[in-house]
């Protein structure tokens, strides 16, 4: 979550108030301080890297049992030990994470554009995690689980606390998830509270119970808390804290651009791409021990950290605030960058017409300038006393503060002051994966689309309320089989501007898409297709991305254990989307709902769940194989170039 | 007669005269996608290939200038290059590419390397490849597979040939115009007799993609010991047949003398970015001779 150095006292959201704007105005200032330097910033090269999020289980198996273990805190703060003594060239890097039971490891280098990385990811992942299970106790498990099945049920942490009512958790008042699941350094106790109280409320998240035969109906739970009660909505799952979607893990990437204009295309170019790689990673079908009717964990974190007001949420007139706001501050993206995306960016952008000014008369350009004043609508959430006056031309916290509060679907990441680091964007949709070999594919697809798009100069672009559409669309229950998305019916370009002739249409030239375009009908260049259609493609409609991919691979040199390896990685994919393979949320269901113990209920008891997690660490470990997740597999990742000067040669 | 016809009856008696036709594709990387009606998972490089080639001739038949006081006189050699897919190397930016060329020889004789690399450099106005892989022509079906537990190694058999073939490579690697030579689809008993007897040792060996997940143990054993670079490729065993080509001639051109012609090398390019991963550029260049002499195609003066 970076951001976690801080000096001083922590503040609360009443003693931020008087510093909102200064904050604000000093982030901008320190963005054009940075963006002059920035310009002339020499051409970089392609560096990248995943960051996987795991969550520490302890299993209890004479009562069959499992809790999430909340030694997550102490454990990375041991496995930071070499990074803070100052040792270069580790294997991984670790960070605290929200949650005291989580944590959250990187390569220790980024990886470059050669192909032989792709052969080093895998190997990397299963150091990461030996490294963590190293640190834990024979009951105790690391695991890339992207929601805890019985996460906010009766003693789900060890140790174990009870909750009275809302007052037994100062920071949260949550019902459900105690204080002290979450991590103790400031930034995270000061983030929950301070986003309840800019909210004027308890975070309230609901999400549609999948109803079974014996689902009660209406489904309304009691709750002892008249907050609660008025908050939860009849057949949905209730949750009220941050922790419920910051205490759930994700698979994330980091490109670095060879310069802000590929930035700004890959950020926009792999925007439409979100949805469609967030039905694919699908794997988080069970809240607060129920199943629920989504499978995908998105719109959870979005609600468990919206700190919108009534006025801002549109449910009271405008008052003290400033405008309505639509979205949560952790949402898919509102406008594209580059100047040939602008006119898909259909949708309202709410700026900060100050900000936006600011940076206009700085020579910024429209379109970036408008992202920024859109990310500049929200308000700090943390600030330490002694981190308020800062040198602007030195630091960029206030900026960051901002920044690393929006969290988006994509990320636009200027280069940090006085480091090497050039132009980044991070795509963050991607739900973890039970196993290292998974997550390794996810990631060097994605990897590998970008080198698709950038040689064969393809274009996804769309109207981003089209990528919107997409996004709810990708979170329901098997969205990645029963859903369509809008997508490019043509995604050739010949160089050439977004809007050009010949990409709108495979059948007749002369249909002119630009004119569509200035007549509204922004849709034009969209078709809706199955995901299977857009990763395996479909003839005369689009050519899959597994065959632009291999495309390209024939074009470049790769080694033949990367290429095994790629090719298991591009079968998984293309199985998933095909069918062939069920995703971690169908098969979770799958084994919930055909559980001898499950009553046809809804519910995922504490044994339903201990057996459903015994046989994820058996899969990710390889001691039972799981022919609906994945076929075996041959390739040979290769352990020792993980931290080896030859692996980067 | 329209234009088109008369271009066309231009560029059928054109060939007709020539006896080597020398066709580079221009670069594929963007224009290939277009046709995506053609864009399905079986597309092998032999089908790239054939697009790259009807491509490439329509356009010069497209850009034939019909002036009856200034024809065209006919030539024994033509050298043709798709101009509408040109995407030149900055010389500048020369250092932050890598070009590597898989040369694929249709016949045996050695001289095809040297008359191959001389295409790639002059059509890509290039001072240097970076590398240069050879794939021998096709042998017998059944030494084709380098899985195939057979005792003596097809190309072991084969090495009287290849020796003549590799000192070509070698001396491109003296005169400066290559850096890095290699092979394609050796096992590792092959691999070892050419590394041992060659003065400048293969740095790569190419192996198909069918093959990559279980390439034998001994060769990448082999492999590592020696520093050879065990790469993957999806050709097919013969990218271009004579009769291929022959057809392709005849239904592009109208040559009626198609059927002498062969080919004698594909060199393909591709020129990648380095440290991005990007490919800038790829191509086919395609050299063919007609070996019939007899008849040199219609008097020009017909026309």
């Amino acid at each position: 979550m970076g951001m976690l150095e801080f000096d001083g006292e922590p503040l609360k959201w009443n003693e931020i108030k008087p510093y909102v704007n200064y904050v604000k105005k000093h982030g901008i200032i320190q963005f054009l301080h940075n963006y002059e330097r920035l310009m002339k910033r020499p051409e970089d090269i392609l560096k990248w890297g995943d960051e996987v999020e795991y969550m520490i289980l302890r299993f209890d198996h004479e009562n069959r049992k499992v809790q999430l273990s909340l030694r997550g805190e102490d454990i990375s703060k041991v496995l930071q030990e070499k990074e803070n003594s100052g040792a270069t060239n580790l294997t991984s890097l670790w960070r605290q994470e929200y949650a005291s039971y989580m944590v959250e490891g990187t390569p220790g280098v980024p990886y470059f554009g050669n192909m032989a990385q792709f052969n080093v990811v895998e190997a990397n992942m299963k150091l990461r995690r030996k490294e963590v299970q190293q640190l834990l106790q024979p009951d105790e498990q690391i695991m890339s689980l992207t929601v805890f099945p019985r996460l906010g049920c009766f003693d789900f942490t060890n140790p174990t606390y009870r909750i009275e009512g809302p007052e037994t958790n100062p920071v949260s008042r949550s019902l459900f998830f105690p204080d002290q699941a979450i991590s103790s350094h400031p930034r995270f106790p000061f983030l929950t509270q301070n986003i309840r109280e800019r909210r004027g409320e308890k975070i309230a998240i609901n999400i549609p119970i999948f109803k079974d035969t014996n689902t009660p109906s209406p489904f309304i739970e009691k709750f002892n808390d008249p907050e609660a009660q008025r908050a939860a909505k009849p057949d949905h799952i209730y949750m009220d804290c941050m922790g419920f979607g910051m205490g759930n893990s994700c698979l994330q990437l980091t490109f670095q651009a060879c310069n802000v204009d590929e930035a700004k295309l890959l950020y926009d170019q792999l925007a439409p791409i979100c949805p469609i790689m967030m039905a694919l990673s699908a794997a988080a079908p069970i809240y607060r021990g129920y199943i629920a009717d989504i499978d995908v964990r998105w719109q959870v974190i979005a609600q468990s950290v919206d700190d919108r007001t009534l006025e801002e949420r549109g449910l009271e007139p405008l008052k003290n605030n400033e405008r309505v706001i639509r979205k949560s501050r952790y949402d898919s993206i509102d406008s594209y960058l580059e100047k040939k995306s602008k006119i898909f960016n259909d949708i309202d952008l709410e700026i900060d017409e100050e900000t936006e000014n600011t940076l206009l008369e700085a020579g910024i350009d429209e379109l970036l300038a408008k992202h920024i004043a859109h990310l500049w609508i929200r308000d700090p959430l943390t600030l330490f006393s002694k981190k308020i006056e800062l040198d602007d031309e030195k630091v960029s916290d206030h900026f960051e503060n901002i920044q690393s509060t929006n969290w988006q679907s994509m990320r636009f990441k200027p280069p940090p002051p006085g480091s090497k680091i050039g132009w980044r964007v991070e795509f963050r949709v991607c739900e973890a994966q039970l196993t290292d070999f998974e997550n390794a594919a996810f990631v060097v697809f994605v990897v590998l689309l970008t080198r698709v798009i950038l040689t064969y100069k393809l274009d996804f672009l769309m109207p981003l309320s089209c990528v919107d559409k997409n996004m709810d669309r990708a979170q329901k229950n098997n969205a990645v089989l029963k859903e369509k998305f809008y997508f490019r019916r043509n995604v050739i370009t010949s160089n050439t501007p977004a809007c050009c002739t010949q990409l709108c249409s495979s059948t007749n030239d002369s249909i002119n898409c630009t004119d569509d375009i200035s007549n509204g009908l922004l849709t034009a260049c969209c078709e809706e297709m199955s995901i299977d259609t857009i990763i395996n493609g479909k003839e005369d409609v689009f050519p899959g991305f597994i065959s632009l991919i291999r495309k390209y691979l024939d074009s470049v040199e790769v080694g033949v254990e990367a290429r095994c390896s790629i090719r298991e990685y591009l079968d998984l994919i293309s199985k998933r989307a095909s069918g062939d393979y069920m995703t971690a949320a169908q098969w979770m269901r799958h084994f919930v709902t055909s559980h001898p113990e499950y009553k046809q209920d809804s519910v995922v008891s504490d044994s339903i769940a201990y057996d459903l997690l015994v046989r994820c660490d058996q899969i990710e470990k390889g001691e039972v194989t799981c022919h609906q997740l994945f076929g075996m597999t041959k390739h040979k990742s290769e352990y020792i170039a993980a931290n080896s000067d030859t692996a980067r040669s | 007669m329209s234009l088109d016809a008369e271009r066309a009856e231009l560029a059928r008696i054109m060939v007709g005269h020539c006896n080597t036709f020398s066709i580079h594709s221009g670069n594929i990387i963007n224009w290939n996608m277009l046709k995506k009606h053609r864009f399905h998972t079986s597309l092998t490089s032999s089908d790239e290939l054939m697009d790259a080639l009807h491509s490439a001739i329509q356009s010069w038949i497209r850009g034939i200038t019909i002036d009856p006081v200034n024809m065209p006189e006919p030539q024994n050699a033509i050298n043709i290059s798709n101009r509408e897919l040109e995407t030149p190397i900055d010389p500048d930016q020369r250092e932050k590419l890598k070009l590597s060329v898989k040369l694929f020889l249709c016949d045996w004789r050695p001289n095809i390397i040297r008359r191959a690399v001389d295409k790639v450099i002059q059509n890509l106005d290039v001072q240097r490849i970076d590398s240069l892989i050879v794939s021998f022509p096709v042998m017998p079906p059944s030494t084709n597979t380098i899985l195939e537990n057979s005792n003596i190694s097809p190309v072991a058999a084969d090495l009287n040939k290849i020796k003549p073939i590799w000192k070509e490579m070698q001396s491109v690697v003296d005169s400066g115009h290559v850096s890095k030579i290699g092979v394609s689809d050796f096992d590792q008993a092959g691999l070892e007799l050419l590394h041992n007897w060659a003065r400048i040792k293969p740095s790569i060996n190419q192996i198909s993609l069918n093959n990559c997940c279980a390439v034998p143990t001994d060769l990448i054993q082999y492999s590592r010991e020696e520093k050879v670079e065990l790469l993957t490729h999806s050709d097919p065993p013969e990218i271009l047949s004579a009769r291929n080509f022959q057809s392709f001639m005849s239904e592009s051109t109208q040559d009626i003398d198609a059927t002498n012609w062969t080919p004698s090398f594909i060199a393909r390019y591709s020129v990648l970015v380095r440290n991005r991963g990007i490919v800038h550029s790829k191509g086919y260049i395609t050299s063919a001779e007609r070996q019939s002499l007899t008849s040199n195609g219609e008097d020009y003066g017909f026309f």
